[in-house]
């Protein structure tokens, strides 16, 4: 069965398996290799990609859920106007081993995206992804460097969660 | 010195047209220069695997370094960088860091057996050998410009990369690269005194931040081969179990995606086109097991095998003492934890095997690798990735022989990945540990009488099979007993004894390993004997640090940052823990209330540590907070128990780690020192947890013996911004 999604700002074509997890798609398949594999059912985020603007964990989204939708992956944020985010990133010398680093900038950027100017707690809320390196603070400060930067207008996609058509049969 | 011979390890290359190399090897015949682009390690097809250096200067001014250490998140591939960089005196923003290939010249001198990152000895351990290094590259750079300039080399210097002459005229290093590898290698140089450091002391950027930020930085699972297949792997489930029977292999073969099935003694894997595919097949598969092997089935048989050695073995208590602290402290199993799971990648030919593997052992992965290929060590190119958390666990190499088998198998590339319940039901966890003290406090508030027993099982006996057991029943569990042995706070007659038992789990080195539990168990202790004889903890370790200047100086810094004598708010209560380890000291309090539930809110954390000189204090300030968020998570809950012999969490939904919300603001100071490096990765682990006890003790008057805190109803954690 062939799955039609938008990746990273262009067209994709798949023939897999439509109970195939998104992550493995991506990663297998179309050897796009930033997204990472941490656990396998949705608790580490280490798999974070967007789904029209929204973060949500690769590893546990079937790919047939992408049929028709909006999917970025790391490789494709910085064309989506977060490249200030992965600056602040550097800057903060956020990363140890870096392995949950992906996943923790997609989630930022969603977070960001929604909300421009996150409180404490909007990130102690929104900031779920585990990190056994112990960034976390300065994920905090990479997040409001970057909140300091970003264009609050930016547009707020995916407020609401996304309603991914039916894969067709 | 190092143990190297320098005359060894300086060995000038030859050049064929891009720069220079300084080699190490004393028998290595091949002076190729490296195009660019090539790794120092190289690729297999680029032909260079074998080539050894430790520094080429391109002639467009690049300075790539092969780094032997394994980065793994502490930062140390740009440290040993910056140690050549600052000798050499290189623009730092032209270094580029290399994984060296498996080579004895790149063996850890802190660490016997091989190239081996573990024990915090990385920047120690390179710290002199890497200086001499850059300091012979710029002596050669000198001498080149010298003749270039038929100038006296004396009256030259160097900044950033060029060679100056007095008359303002600069050379750069690139430009000087070809002349100087046709140069000798010069006798001892002179290395520059601390006050002429330029690089080491002050921030630096990480050179491996921007590929992580971008996802482009390449770890284990991102290795792509052509032609390259997946593995998923399935272990027989108690420890002691071995595979007997496979129903349904045919039925599994079938699968979508499914080229192999492998089943071993004990373990089966399933070789398909995809990793999902792999993984969905290996758990279709019906497996019998036979457990018969299988002595322990649960925690508690395990821990009456502890209790029991610690019994026969007796306490020893104090006579005539005012007050008498008699504990017992308990630690269980834990696993490493590292985000990414078990992974290697290999490829075996009939004459040669490639892996591509995020290890802390690299010699002992090519052994095992040549061993499971049916090939000698030579044979064997190592190739480290990017590791996604090591910690300890990524010194095993079971993942290495697995790839390589399954490779062989495959007669194709495979890369082997565990999911993420293999990685956390297989691994070599801390052992679990209890102890018993048994303290007498004199009239003056001194422990006079200082008596502990440790019942432990034996990491090296089970790591270092090659060495006769004998051996540690005469010198004793050397990491049973470090951190526990002479602490600062024991009387010099104390009586101190570990116990090795047996309990049948698989057992590794883990971050801190000894020091991880006895950082808990004394400074714990200590904090009785303070409380048990009415001293305040800072105070009474005041006294016991009068000949432990270091331990002294981290108490006064951790002391004055948190304001220990301040009063605060009724509910908010400090616990203190200073801890050597590593040849580093490090001192935390930690500021916490406790709700009336057991919900405990961490408000601020404090660190003041003591690691020598300080290559790059942004990294070592990163590892202070690294080690404290993981050995909170040890600490407040995380916990692997024994159920029909094997590991009963499976994910980290049962096997928690501390999430961003739970982590309050931590300030950390470096203090000042001129001893040689000592050290960072591991040294702020085995405070927190005592720290944190200390204080829950100071709000609520419950000693806490016994990890993690969730034992003892202390199982919801929080956090403030301060």
């Amino acid at each position: 069965m062939t799955i039609d999604f938008t990746l990273n700002g262009a067209p994709q074509s798949l023939d897999v398996d439509p109970s195939m997890p998104l992550l493995w798609a991506v990663r297998d398949v179309l050897n796009l290799t930033g997204t990472k594999f941490g656990c396998g059912i949705g608790q580490c985020g280490a798999c974070t990609v967007h789904l029209n603007g929204v973060a949500l964990r690769s590893c546990s989204l079937p790919v047939a859920a992408v049929a028709n939708q909006k999917v970025t992956t790391i490789e494709g944020l910085a064309g989506e106007g977060m490249a200030a985010l992965q600056d602040a990133w550097i800057e903060q010398e956020v990363p140890q081993c870096g392995y949950c680093q992906v996943g923790q900038i997609m989630t930022a950027a969603a977070l960001l995206k929604a909300n421009p100017k996150p409180s404490e707690q909007d990130l102690d809320e929104g900031m779920n992804n585990l990190c056994r390196c112990g960034t976390y603070n300065r994920i905090r400060e990479a997040i409001h460097q970057s909140a300091k930067t970003l264009p609050a207008a930016a547009p707020a996609q995916g407020e609401a969660e996304p309603t991914p058509e039916e894969p067709a049969p | 010195m190092s143990s190297f011979s320098r005359r060894d390890f300086l060995k000038l290359g030859g050049t064929l047209s891009a720069g220079f190399l300084l080699g190490a090897c004393s028998s290595c015949t091949r002076h190729t220069i490296f195009a660019p682009g090539q790794g120092l390690g190289g690729e297999p097809d680029g032909g260079e695997a074998n080539m050894l250096g430790w520094i080429s200067i391109q002639t467009d001014g690049t300075i790539r370094v092969a780094i032997s250490s394994s980065e793994m998140g502490q930062g140390i591939y740009t440290n040993l960088a910056l140690i050549v960089a600052e000798e050499l005196d290189a623009d730092f923003s032209k270094v580029l860091a290399e994984p060296a290939p498996v080579n004895k010249q790149f063996n850890n001198p802190k660490m016997f057996g091989g190239q081996v990152t573990g024990g915090s000895t990385s920047t120690a351990g390179f710290w002199t050998p890497l200086r001499e290094v850059g300091a012979t590259a710029r002596v050669m750079l000198i001498t080149a410009a010298a003749k270039r300039w038929k100038a006296d080399a004396k009256s030259l210097r160097t900044e950033a990369s060029v060679v100056v002459h007095p008359d303002g005229r600069k050379l750069g290093y690139g430009e000087l690269a070809l002349d100087a590898a046709k140069l000798d290698t010069p006798s001892t140089p002179t290395l520059k005194k601390r006050s002429e450091f330029r690089l080491i002391g002050t921030p630096q950027a990480r050179l491996d931040t921007p590929s992580k930020v971008r996802g482009t930085a390449r770890f284990g699972v991102d290795i792509r081969r052509p032609n390259m297949v997946y593995a998923s792997v399935r272990h027989a489930r108690a420890f002691q179990a071995t595979i007997s029977k496979v129903e349904n292999k045919d039925q599994v073969l079938s699968m979508p995606g499914v080229l192999g099935v492998e089943v071993h003694e004990k373990w089966v894997a399933v070789i398909a086109k995809g990793w999902w595919q792999a993984n969905q097949a290996v758990k279709a598969l019906k497996v019998t097991e036979d457990n018969s092997a299988v002595r322990f089935k649960t925690t508690e048989d395990q821990r009456l095998v502890l209790t029991k050695a610690l019994t026969e073995q007796g306490k020893s208590m104090p006579k005539d003492a005012k007050h008498v602290v008699d504990v017992e402290y308990e630690v269980p199993f834990l696993e490493h934890g590292t985000m990414s799971p078990m992974n290697c990648t290999a490829e075996v030919t009939a004459t040669g095997c490639d892996v591509w593997v995020p290890t802390q052992a690299q010699t002992a992965s090519q052994e095992v690798a040549a061993q499971a290929a049916g090939l000698e060590p030579e044979q064997v190119r190592v190739h480290t990735t990017y590791l996604g958390g090591g910690f300890g666990r990524r010194s095993n190499t079971d993942f290495v022989e697995q790839a390589v088998l399954l490779a062989k198998a495959a007669k194709r590339p495979v890369q082997v990945i565990w999911s993420r319940e293999e990685t956390t039901q297989h691994g070599y966890y801390r052992p679990a540990a209890i102890s018993r003290f048994q303290i007498g406090v004199n009239a003056k508030g001194e422990a006079n009488h200082w008596a502990a027993q440790i019942a432990v099982p034996n990491i090296l006996l089970q790591q270092l099979p090659s060495v006769p057991s004998v051996v540690w029943k005469v010198a004793g569990d050397p990491i049973a007993l470090e951190g526990f042995k002479k602490p600062p706070y024991a009387s010099d007659d104390r009586d101190v004894d570990s116990i090795s038992v047996t309990l049948d789990t698989p057992i590794g080195f883990w971050r801190a390993v000894g020091h991880s539990h006895n950082g808990f168990f004394i400074e714990s202790v200590a904090d009785e004997v303070a409380h048990a004889s009415g001293q305040d903890p800072a105070a009474y370790r005041r006294t016991c640090y009068a000949d432990h200047p270091r331990h002294l100086a981290v108490l006064e810094a951790v002391t004055r940052m948190a304001n220990w004598t301040q009063k605060r708010p009724a509910e908010r209560h400090l616990g203190l823990a200073v801890h050597e380890s590593f040849g580093s000291v490090c001192g935390q309090v930690v500021e916490l209330s406790v709700a009336k539930d057991k919900t405990v809110t961490l408000h601020k954390i404090w660190c003041a540590v003591d690691c020598g000189i300080v290559i790059n204090p942004d990294s070592v300030e990163a590892q202070m907070q690294s080690g404290i968020v993981y050995g909170l998570s040890a600490a407040t809950r995380a916990i692997n128990t024994l159920k029909d012999g094997a590991i009963e969490q499976s994910n980290f939904h049962d096997y928690p780690a501390m999430q961003l919300k739970e982590i309050p603001p931590m300030q950390v100071e470096i203090l000042d020192s001129d001893n040689d490096p000592s050290g960072v990765g591991e040294i702020s682990v085995p405070p927190i947890a005592a720290a944190v006890g200390n204080a829950i003790f100071a709000a609520t008057g419950e000693r806490l013996r016994r990890l993690p805190f969730s034992h003892s109803g202390y199982g919801s954690w929080k956090a403030t911004r301060g």
